[in-house]
């Protein structure tokens, strides 16, 4: 029977599901001990920040100005053209003790969506791939761009500061160029950053990453084999004003080379801004003296985002995620635009998975 | 004559006009019937209200809107969850920018449309919306006037909302098939009808001035008499002392007032009139209520039919009880009613409902009567607390002018005697009548039952509209109906005769009655 085999396979789901926390939980549980040990067991992983697992993030009203950029995007594919548009918004936000006083917006508080087509033959994974360089490329260029006018005290990128290894391209492949245009973007902006005393740092809402609990447990403290997320891990290891040690990004990027010696100034850190919520995964840049720019980064990005008791993202990032996004609509009214100027064609007609006779 | 201070349609035309919003595409338009928009920014400034009459370019020429509802969205006030989480140790505004998320968003009914072309063609009938994107301007006040029906000189009640625009009424479309106006107590009836009178009374003998009969249940509109630019076009009489002269009236006239009589009674009251009529023009003596009373009972016929006689007798000395019947008529109603004056029947002092509705009876029915041989001006008929005199489910005996009402709001056009009935249950209000008077002026009104009834009964009245009633201030009102194009917001502009008599407030009438009893116990002490 249908409904038989349904329920089997929903048991068998939740079954999965069910293993899987026991594993997560005693992986937390793991961390949690560890970060109860003397110091020494961690002194290779955190030395700088004092040996230990855990640091207290100290609450207090925050002061000074934080830049949040964060991009929008959306794609549509057509019979032969592929179209993407991208918008990039940075929102500087002035506190003052907490409050605050002053905001303002780059290049406009709206800005119009940049659109771009891709006419060569390219798969879907490539037009995917294309956008994914696509966009970061138009946020850093824009934060180097809103960081050059505004001199933050720190910039933070709504997503990691360092591009993902899934979307490198081939120098000789169709979408090589953009690539190096976007790495170039990249280190324009951790260059400026360093030069000028700007704190970078990137707060990576839904991180799969699991670098944290493997370096813990490949250190010498011999904890449960898991592979969960470490924000599932961290979720209940971390109190609320928590953060981890800061890890160096060098070895787990495989982007190194790309990036040039920049990759070995990428840290990250988890942080639990808000009691009922997930750690958010923070990267920042780090010229020298790792334990303090994290502790200065981590001041910011918690008492910006612990006003929430379920949803710990520093204020600037939600207003900068709110002003990127884009709208059906918007892709609507500019896709309609181009095909007026285009003229009738084959190429711009909906896909037919768009367009069934019967609803 | 229609205003000609309009400018000519076409975009040249808008050109200075303020523009207050854009035209945005939502689920439901734009459309023919509305469309919505997102208000402009303005620093310390509201574009536009509710209400508000505005206007938009498109291809046939220029569409005019009403705004039914502006609303404010911010995105950071959404979600009650994260109000109350972000609002917890904080003000919101002392986290993020809120007040750049704030949008104003109309919704604007569409009325009709302004054709490209000559000035004068005449507004049209949407049939195409407007597009997205498309401008939203001010209405110029030359135009609206044209647009909403309003005459040079005509009745300028007060101005039309948000506009600097005097509501100004062509005073047929007004006044001749009717007027009802519809409000709660203390919202403002008497204030308009004040405002009503005065402009009555100011009109010029070119303009076409009508004879104003006023029955004043309160008292309110004595004062028009008082010193000031009226006194010499008003004549106030106080009802108490009204008398019906027996000698005008016919047997059936008289039986009208009566309507328990019986057939038998009937035919004996008629009997006693005609020989009472018949002995005076013998004699050439006059006769009263009193007589009548004796005729009856000395009639040898009727003494026979003892129930028939008695019960006559017992209404008619009700009459009598009511002191309204005598043999001369006071005041004369011949030459009472005369072009650009009013004539106040003032009921304030009357304690007596039956009497009232006696009076009203045969003062309404008399001067129809008289209009209809042309033996009045054209006039226009005030009724206080209408409810009362013409209540949709009363017995006819307690509703004695319901039926005259009734006449002249089916009939009254034709000899131009006109009726405003104003009334503060329009419930109650008998729907014939209501239904005949073509214009409507409603004011605050709470009361579901009686919003029904003006939804029911007022022509073009939207559902908005009709919610707005219930937030009106005292002072404003909406106009719907043949008096105007398209329902109008109006604030009543200030009254220019004398202050009513009866305007103390409560505290100020408990003052008084303290004094005057003070004084009275001094007075008596000392003439003790």
């Amino acid at each position: 029977m249908a409904v038989d085999s349904l329920s089997a396979a929903l048991l068998s789901a939740a079954e999965s599901i069910r293993n899987k926390e026991l594993e997560r939980a005693g992986a937390s549980a793991f961390l949690k001990k560890v970060a109860a040990r003397p110091a020494a067991s961690l002194s290779k992983l955190c030395a700088e920040e004092g040996a230990s697992l855990f640091l207290k993030v100290p609450e207090a009203g925050y002061s000074g100005r934080i830049l949040g950029v964060d991009g929008g995007l959306l794609k549509e594919q057509y019979h032969g053209v592929d179209l993407i548009l991208i918008r990039a918004v940075a929102v500087l936000f002035e506190y003052c003790d907490g409050k605050l006083s002053k905001h303002e917006y780059f290049p406009s508080e709206n800005p119009a969506p940049d659109p771009r087509t891709i006419t060569a033959s390219l798969s879907e994974m490539e037009v995917l791939q294309a956008a994914n360089i696509l966009r970061p490329r138009k946020e850093f260029g824009t934060a180097l761009q809103a960081a050059r006018k505004f001199r933050p005290d720190i910039l933070v990128m709504h997503g990691s500061i360092v591009p993902h290894p899934a979307n490198r391209a081939d120098p000789k492949g169709p979408l090589g160029k953009d690539y190096s245009e976007m790495i170039f973007a990249y280190k324009g902006l951790y260059e400026f950053c360093l030069d000028n005393g700007i704190l970078l740092c990137g707060v990576i809402e839904d991180s799969r990453d699991n670098q944290f609990y493997r370096s813990v447990s490949a250190s010498g403290n011999v904890g449960p084999e898991s592979d969960c997320r470490d924000t599932a891990i961290l979720y209940d290891a971390l109190e609320k004003g928590e953060r981890t040690f800061s890890m160096s990004h060098e070895g787990a990027s495989q982007l190194s080379g790309d990036l040039g010696g920049f990759a070995s100034n990428v840290f990250s850190f988890y942080i639990k801004p808000a009691e009922f919520d997930r750690p958010v995964k923070v990267d920042f840049l780090s010229g020298n003296g790792v334990g303090a720019v994290a502790e200065r980064v981590a001041h910011a990005v918690h008492n910006t985002s612990r006003f929430n008791r379920s949803y710990g993202i520093p204020t600037v990032t939600i207003e900068a995620d709110s002003r990127a996004k884009l709208r059906e609509e918007d892709l609507e009214a500019i896709s309609q635009q181009i095909s007026d100027r285009a003229g009738p064609t084959p190429l711009s007609l909906a896909l037919r998975r768009k367009n069934r006779p019967f609803a | 004559m229609a205003a000609s201070s309009a400018p000519p349609a076409g975009p040249a035309a808008t050109a200075a006009m303020e523009k207050i919003g854009t035209v945005i595409s939502t689920m439901e338009g734009p459309s023919t019937d509305s469309f919505s928009f997102v208000i402009d920014r303005a620093e310390g400034a509201v574009p536009v209200r509710k209400d508000e009459f505005v206007s938009v370019e498109f291809e046939d020429g220029r569409v005019i809107a009403r705004v039914e509802a502006v609303r404010k969205t911010n995105r950071y006030f959404a979600r009650a969850e994260s109000v109350r989480e972000y609002g917890k140790e904080t003000e919101i505004a002392s986290l993020f920018p809120i007040d750049s998320w704030e949008f104003l968003v109309a919704d604007a009914r569409v009325l009709g449309v302004f054709q490209n072309g000559p000035a004068d063609l005449p507004v049209a009938r949407p049939t195409f919306p407007v597009s997205p994107g498309s401008s939203v301007r001010k209405m110029e006040s030359g135009k609206l006037g044209r647009f909403l029906g309003f005459e040079d000189g005509g009745i300028n009640i007060g101005e039309v909302e948000h506009h600097k625009l005097a509501c100004r009424l062509k005073a047929s479309r007004l006044f001749q098939k009717h007027l009802a106006i519809l409000a709660m107590s203390g919202a403002g009836k008497s204030h308009l009808t004040r405002v009503l009178i005065e402009e009555l009374l100011d009109r010029k003998r070119e303009q076409g001035r009508l004879g104003i009969v006023v029955i004043d249940i309160h008292g309110e509109y004595a004062s028009f008499s008082d010193p000031g630019p009226y006194k010499a076009r008003t004549a106030v009489f106080d009802c108490s002392e009204f008398q019906i002269a027996v000698p005008d009236l016919s047997g059936r006239e008289l039986a009208g007032f009566m309507p328990h009589l019986t057939a038998p009674q009937r035919r004996a009251l008629d009997a006693a009139v005609r020989g009472l009529k018949r002995e005076m023009r013998e004699k050439g003596n006059t006769y009263d209520i009193k007589d009548v009373i004796a005729s009856v009972e000395t009639d040898e016929d009727l003494a026979k039919k003892r129930p028939v006689r008695d019960g006559l007798i017992a209404q008619l000395e009700d009459l009598e009880f009511t002191r309204l019947f005598s043999a001369k008529s006071v005041p004369p109603l011949q030459g009472l009613v005369l072009p650009g004056t009013a004539t106040i029947f003032d009921l304030n002092r009357m304690t007596n409902p039956h009497a009232k509705q006696i009076l009203i009876s045969y003062l309404t029915r008399r001067l129809f009567d008289m209009r209809q041989r042309g033996a009045v001006c054209p006039y226009v008929e005030i009724v206080e607390e209408a409810h009362n005199f013409a209540p949709q489910t009363e017995k006819s005996s307690n509703a004695l002018a319901r039926g005259i009402l009734e006449k002249i709001a089916r009939e009254g056009r034709k000899f131009c005697a006109s009726l405003v009935i104003i009334s503060q249950r329009p419930v109650n209000l008998n729907t014939t009548i209501l239904s005949q008077c073509n214009t409507h002026i409603i004011m605050r009104v709470t009361n579901p039952n009686d919003l029904d009834n003006i939804g029911k009964g007022s022509e073009g009245i939207t559902a908005e509209t009709l919610r707005s009633i219930t937030t009106l201030r005292v002072g404003e009102a909406f106009i719907v109906g043949e008096a105007v194009n398209h329902p109008v917001p109006v604030r009543i502009r200030d009254r220019r005769s004398p202050k009513p008599r009866h305007s103390a407030t409560l505290e100020e009438s408990a003052r008084e009655f303290e004094d005057a009893s003070g004084r009275r116990r001094e007075d008596a002490s000392e003439f003790v």
